[in-house]
């Protein structure tokens, strides 16, 4: 096939998903900012054009240093732990031991679940009368009185990180398993023979080799979790008091709780470019670290 | 009576003598047959309602219970049956995405032709509604109760009414010794602090801090203390005395343990607390007897009136949201709205609707038969005219409702103090645009 009939092959190839990003982001996404500077009516008629008011409005609001404190701590918080712990899943499920293949499916359920189900299974759970753990606590006299684990801001924000994490382990355990499994088997039994024991074969053969997936995986983690919105929804509505807002779950509550139209679409832009900002800085640094060291 | 006045025709009937007499009074027979079936035939049709022309239009109603839905198609397919040139289209959608679905369906010009709604300043504001005099027929605005007609209302009339009342777990309070329920701030203190010695992990009163009900439940110890949430010129006066001897009081019942610990428990959870058993009173609507009815049939309880302080007078807090009815592209479509306004008012269908529902009427021509259909609801309905209302249909009620649960969640959890709690949510309070 020439050249040319190749390059139109590959475009047709690409041309539904080029629509279906046009359609489904880039439209949603124009429209988002061109409302971010409008004016617009409490009930979200677009009256005239705005400028920089509703930036304005955003920034002098008191809530927002709140807001972008508490993203930063969820998204860290979750893309960490969820790091940590799939490192640790994946060795494990990537040794031989029976019923791997049990656990493996296992591990796919928090993932295959909805994300609303999982959230209201853990709200159940931390409710603070009727919740499993209180009634339980209660119940064995441990408790004398019942704990108000998403009424209290700290406490809230350690059960949202939990439930992140919980849901965000399979797919991050299934990418660096699949990073593990390319790891040819001759470089650990080379080690072996050199005397490297099972800490030095990860920090030096495990680690760096699994390092692009880790990498990619921080990555997509940091996306969906900065614009995550069930579960703190559904847990905590972002309180108490707006100690677990955060941009998104902030920009839902102003868009359809309080009628700030305007202001909600700012936020949002603003959100999309500090994401994309911090997601290519990461990913520029972590291109240029890697041609470093090879 | 049918006169013959042509000339030619009588002389050339006097000729044809008796044959023509016959002839005559026959004419005048069926003349006067004539004149009295047309005049039945007119009768009939100005009793007769005219068919309604060819439109299609929506109705949305609130999930108001769960036997809400039910209600509504019954009575949209009994109303369509009457009217079959009427297509209804029926909306519906949890709480949480209501106000925006129908917002949504009125920016691209497909308001409904009459919906509930809660929160209708916005669409006034915005020319997006229909004012009631093209809509609500001279019937309806003459059954309303006088006491919910605003004369300078322009847009909405209201759909139905909650009564707030105190529910008293009798059981509960029977073990701490509180007989009777408190009528005074002083007495639910007390009262409060009986039912914590002697029932260890329990509640003992509900507190609704979140967005979706914090309007209602701070009414209570405001309008309590004697104050009021808006002035005559419009200005919320949320850091008034009042306002502060309200906050107080509940801060240190928080602080004492008497009150919901829980700041992110909604008005759904502490109901649930409550039919469980774990909380001993809460203040909320008597929608909340159908509740109880139907999931603890067999827990005792009590309905009290709301506390006060003293030197304030009885008071009751009532609820109502609206009828409102958007800009429709043709007379056809709003003589439709009106028409299955009249039907939804019709006593026979809004008292089964609100009995199932556990709400009261708003109009004067249901109270009776409501009073038979539902026997429960009497105490509510006795104190409906009498009800004070919190200012939901201002524009800034949303944002208002969002700053006062911020604040009252912070002077709870010991951030702020309510005075400087109420003065901050006053400064973002007077900094809304009014419209």
């Amino acid at each position: 096939m020439n050249q040319s009939l190749q390059r139109r092959a590959y475009a047709l190839w690409a041309l539904p998903v080029v629509v279906l990003v046009l359609v489904f982001v880039a439209y949603p996404l124009g429209l988002l900012i061109v409302s971010s500077f409008s004016s617009l009516s409490f009930s979200g008629q677009v009256t005239g054009w705005a400028g920089w008011d509703n930036y304005q409005a955003l920034l002098i609001d008191p809530a927002l240093p709140n807001v972008l404190r508490n993203t930063a701590g969820w998204t860290v918080g979750v893309v960490a732990g969820t790091l940590l712990i799939s490192i640790g899943v994946a060795i494990v499920l990537n040794e031989n031991f029976p019923g791997r293949r049990v656990v493996r499916w296992i591990l796919v359920i928090p993932w295959a679940t909805s994300l609303i189900i999982t959230s209201l299974v853990f709200a159940w759970l931390f409710d603070s009368r009727l919740g499993t753990i209180n009634v339980i606590g209660m119940s064995a006299g441990i408790l004398s009185d019942p704990i108000a684990f998403l009424g209290a801001g700290q406490t809230a924000k350690l059960i949202l990180i939990f439930v992140g994490i919980f849901v965000s382990v399979p797919f991050t355990t299934y990418l660096l398993l699949s990073g593990l499994q390319g790891i040819p088997a001759e470089y650990y039994e080379a080690a072996s023979i050199d005397g490297a024991n099972r800490i030095r074969r990860f920090r030096y053969i495990t680690l760096p080799l699994l390092r692009p997936f880790i990498q990619l995986a921080g990555l997509l983690n940091a996306i969906y979790v900065f614009n995550s919105f069930p579960i703190i929804w559904i847990l905590t509505r972002g309180g108490p008091a707006n100690d677990t807002q955060t941009i998104i779950t902030y920009m839902y509550k102003m868009a359809f709780s309080t009628d700030e139209t305007g202001k909600a679409a700012a936020l949002g832009t603003g959100g999309f470019f500090l994401l994309l900002l911090l997601g290519s800085a990461y990913w520029i640094t972590l291109r240029r670290s890697n041609r470093i060291t090879g | 009576m049918l006169e013959i006045r042509n000339l030619k025709y009588r002389s050339r009937l006097n000729r044809e003598g008796g044959r023509s007499r016959i002839a005559v009074a026959a004419a005048i027979a069926t003349a006067i047959g004539l004149v009295v079936s047309t005049s039945l035939v007119n009768a009939s049709a100005a009793t007769k309602p005219k068919a309604l022309a060819k439109a299609t239009i929506d109705f949305y109603m609130g999930p108001y219970a769960a036997t809400t839905d039910g209600a509504m198609k019954k009575i949209i397919n009994s109303f369509q049956k009457a009217n079959p040139n009427v297509t209804v289209r029926y909306q519906t959608a949890p709480w949480d995405t209501y106000d925006s679905k129908m917002g949504t369906a009125a920016k691209a010009g497909d308001g409904p032709g009459l919906g509930m709604q809660y929160t209708y300043g916005k669409y006034a504001t915005d020319g997006l509604l229909d004012p009631i005099k093209n809509w609500v027929s001279p019937a309806v605005m003459k059954d309303i109760i006088p006491e919910f007609l605003n004369p300078k209302e322009k847009w909405v009339i209201p759909d139905l009414a909650s009564v707030r009342g105190v529910f008293h777990n009798t059981a509960i309070a029977t073990k701490a010794g509180v007989t009777s329920t408190p009528q005074t701030f002083d007495a639910l203190k007390a009262a409060a602090l009986k039912i914590k010695a002697s029932n260890p992990g329990i509640t003992p009163v509900g507190f609704i801090s979140t967005g979706d009900d914090v309007g209602a439940s701070f009414s209570y110890y405001l309008f309590g203390a004697g104050g009021e949430w808006i002035d005559k010129e419009g200005n919320f006066l949320v850091d008034s005395t009042a306002s502060i001897a309200a906050l107080t009081f509940l801060k240190d019942l928080y602080d004492n343990k008497l009150l919901e610990q829980d700041v992110t428990a909604n008005r759904g959870a502490q109901e649930e607390r409550f039919q469980a058993g774990q909380t001993a009173i809460l203040p909320t609507g008597n929608f909340f007897v159908n509740t109880l009815k139907t999931n603890v049939p067999n827990l005792k309880y009590k309905v009290g009136a709301l506390p006060r302080q003293s030197g304030v007078k009885p008071f009751g807090v009532g609820v109502t949201d609206f009828f409102v009815s958007f800009k429709q592209g043709s007379k056809a479509q709003t003589a439709a709205s009106t028409a299955l306004m009249d039907h939804l008012l019709k006593p026979s269908n809004y008292v089964a609707w609100l009995a199932a529902d556990g709400f009261l009427p708003i109009t004067k021509s249901a109270i009776e038969p409501y009073r038979k259909a539902a026997p429960d609801m009497a105490p509510f309905l006795d104190n409906l005219t009498a009800a004070k209302f919190y200012p939901s249909a201002d524009v800034r009620w949303a944002k208002v409702v969002s700053i006062m649960s911020e604040s009252v969640q912070n002077v709870f959890l010991g951030r702020t103090s309510v005075a400087e709690g109420l003065k901050s949510a006053q400064k973002q309070i007077d900094a809304l645009p009014r419209a």
